[in-house]
């Protein structure tokens, strides 16, 4: 499965674009962080593809499937091929680990009786054994992740996306999130992540696109938070070093 | 799946449920009654069109021989197609045969031939020629005519007034129940905001979302319409017998699926007005009530829901 934005552009009502010109491939089973400052477009980015906001040009393709040219109404046919996690996991509430795993299965139409062994397969993958029961209330930020995590992988996705995954977690389990979705990737799944945090994707050491102003400036493999140097032979044109909060000599650190 | 999480959200707020029946179940009462109403009328205007036009009731020391003087220049005329006199006697027994069956036989012996007056029921070939048939019957002095076309017209009026009314309001309430239904499947929608925006980037299908406020809003019709109408049957069996008092005299439309498909239709003609009484109502009618209120309470239902989806689920 691959993914390619071709001169994708987004603008707003007000003008503004969320995104200008971005041109990027994804191919299967790569691990790739999408960062940049807050209200850089990242989460733009990845709205574009998951259908949630349509591009105002370009080509946005997800292996064979045309995303900028789908009608409304076959958008569900994108969304079973990208599981997607967040920041504030969007979890119900009123349901149970296990039915809100079970979600993602009853809106592609199966059956229970089917789902019931691969939800406890998948639960235990993201090591929630024993947890089945309990409501989102009674769970950990850590767990309430897991269990985003599970149900966007519930449907055999071959693309993770998930946009700032451990903004609300604390350093230690923002790290074991970031492990799974790391093992997710090894075992064959494409994960896309945006984040904020440099500690994580300086040590990951994955290809990392940097994103200013609505415009890809650096795509670099096996990069750093900050990382300037980009991953094709040919120059890129709007490679800038983005004025990030990290303090300057941290980001300098980290620059292949 | 649809009808689980409809019924879901039927649980969750009982209280929006509630009103949403209430008001589908008031508004099929009043389309019901109006029904019945219908019915009623149908069968009272068809009793009078099927009596003579003309009836002319003389002082009861009239002399038999000159009621049946004018009975015969009535019938020379070649004007009517049927007189028939009615001395005091004839009419006492006939009253006495028509209420015998209310229980009120003891009080009929105070009622004797001089409290009937003798009158004649005359049927014309033609109702332009009413006219000068009454100026025949009139010939005597202090006869009372009656024009059976008056009462006709009289009642016709009042009943077109009523069908007119309960028509306009049986659509307020129509449009009520459909904005009732709107309002409340739109809250539901706003409450499962969350839900939708999740099941949506599941990979829902916008017939997975929609379908269960669909048939939450075929559900209050449903159950709305088959309870307004059970309760006013159940009403109408209550009171059948004060009616058929109230009545007396003048058979009562049989409520048979037949003479419902002839109110349906406006084929007041075939109406089966052989006096067959209100109670007990047949099962057959009831069902046949119900299935179509139910239908037309889904359909209310359906519009609803359908408008509170399109226009609310745009927004997410």
């Amino acid at each position: 499965m691959m993914i390619s934005f071709a001169n994708v552009s987004k603008k707003f009502g007000d003008g503004t674009y969320g995104i200008s010109d971005a041109t990027v491939e994804i191919p299967d089973g790569d691990f790739v962080f999408l960062v940049g400052l807050s209200g850089a477009g990242k989460t733009t980015l990845l709205k574009l593809l998951t259908g949630q906001m349509r591009a105002t040009s370009g080509v946005i393709k997800v292996n064979d499937l045309e995303v900028t040219k789908l009608k409304p109404h076959n958008i569900h046919k994108l969304r079973r091929k990208i599981g997607v996690v967040f920041q504030d996991f969007k979890l119900l509430q009123d349901q149970t680990v296990y039915e809100n795993v079970a979600l993602a299965l009853e809106v592609v139409g199966q059956k229970e009786k089917k789902y019931k062994a691969q939800i406890l397969d998948m639960l235990s993958k993201v090591g929630l054994s024993g947890k089945e029961r309990y409501f989102p209330a009674q769970l950990s930020g850590g767990e309430l992740q897991r269990t985003a995590i599970a149900r966007a992988l519930a449907t055999q996705a071959n693309i993770l996306v998930a946009d700032e995954p451990t903004g609300d977690l604390d350093p230690k389990t923002a790290g074991e999130i970031v492990r799974l979705l790391s093992d997710i990737n090894n075992a064959g799944t494409t994960v896309i992540m945006a984040t904020h945090n440099h500690t994580i994707v300086d040590e990951m050491r994955k290809r990392v696109i940097t994103i200013d102003h609505g415009r890809i400036v650096s795509d670099i493999r096996q990069g750093g938070y900050g990382s300037k140097q980009q991953v094709t032979d040919e120059p890129l044109e709007h490679t800038i070093s983005p004025d990030y909060d990290t303090p300057h000599e941290q980001i300098e650190g980290h620059t292949v | 799946m649809s009808l689980k999480l409809s019924m879901r959200h039927v649980r969750r707020s009982p209280y929006q449920t509630a009103s949403a029946i209430l008001i589908m179940m008031i508004t099929f009462f009043m389309v019901t009654v109006f029904i019945m109403i219908g019915f009623m009328s149908s069968a009272i205007l068809k009793h009078f069109e099927t009596k003579p036009p003309i009836f002319a009731f003389y002082p009861n020391d009239t002399p038999e021989i000159e009621i049946l003087d004018i009975k015969k220049e009535l019938e020379q005329s070649g004007l009517t197609k049927e007189v028939e006199y009615i001395s005091s006697k004839d009419a006492v027994k006939r009253f006495k045969e028509d209420t015998s069956s209310d229980g009120i036989d003891s009080t009929l012996d105070i009622i004797s031939d001089k409290v009937l007056p003798p009158s004649l029921e005359v049927t014309a070939w033609n109702i332009a020629d009413l006219r000068s048939l009454k100026a025949i019957v009139e010939k005597k002095e202090g006869v009372d005519v009656v024009f059976v076309e008056e009462i006709i017209n009289k009642l016709d009026n009042w009943l077109s007034g009523i069908r007119f009314g309960g028509l306009i309001l049986l659509l307020l309430l129509f449009v009520e129940s459909i904005l009732v239904v709107w309002t409340i499947i739109g809250m539901r929608i706003s409450q499962r905001k969350h839900e939708i925006e999740i099941m949506r980037l599941l990979g829902a299908t916008s017939w997975y979302i929609r379908a269960p406020f669909i048939i939450e809003g075929l559900v209050y019709g449903m159950i709305g319409s088959i309870i307004g109408t059970l309760v006013t049957v159940a009403i109408l069996g209550y009171i059948t017998p004060g009616i058929e008092t109230f009545l007396t005299g003048i058979p009562i439309i049989a409520l048979t699926p037949q003479s419902f498909m002839s109110v349906i239709t406006n084929n007041v003609e075939s109406l089966a007005l052989d006096g067959v009484p209100l109670s007990p109502i047949s099962p057959v009618f009831v069902l046949l009530l119900v299935a179509l209120q139910m239908a037309a309470g889904m359909a209310i239902g359906a519009i609803g829901s359908y408008a509170a989806v399109v226009r609310s689920l745009k927004r997410y």
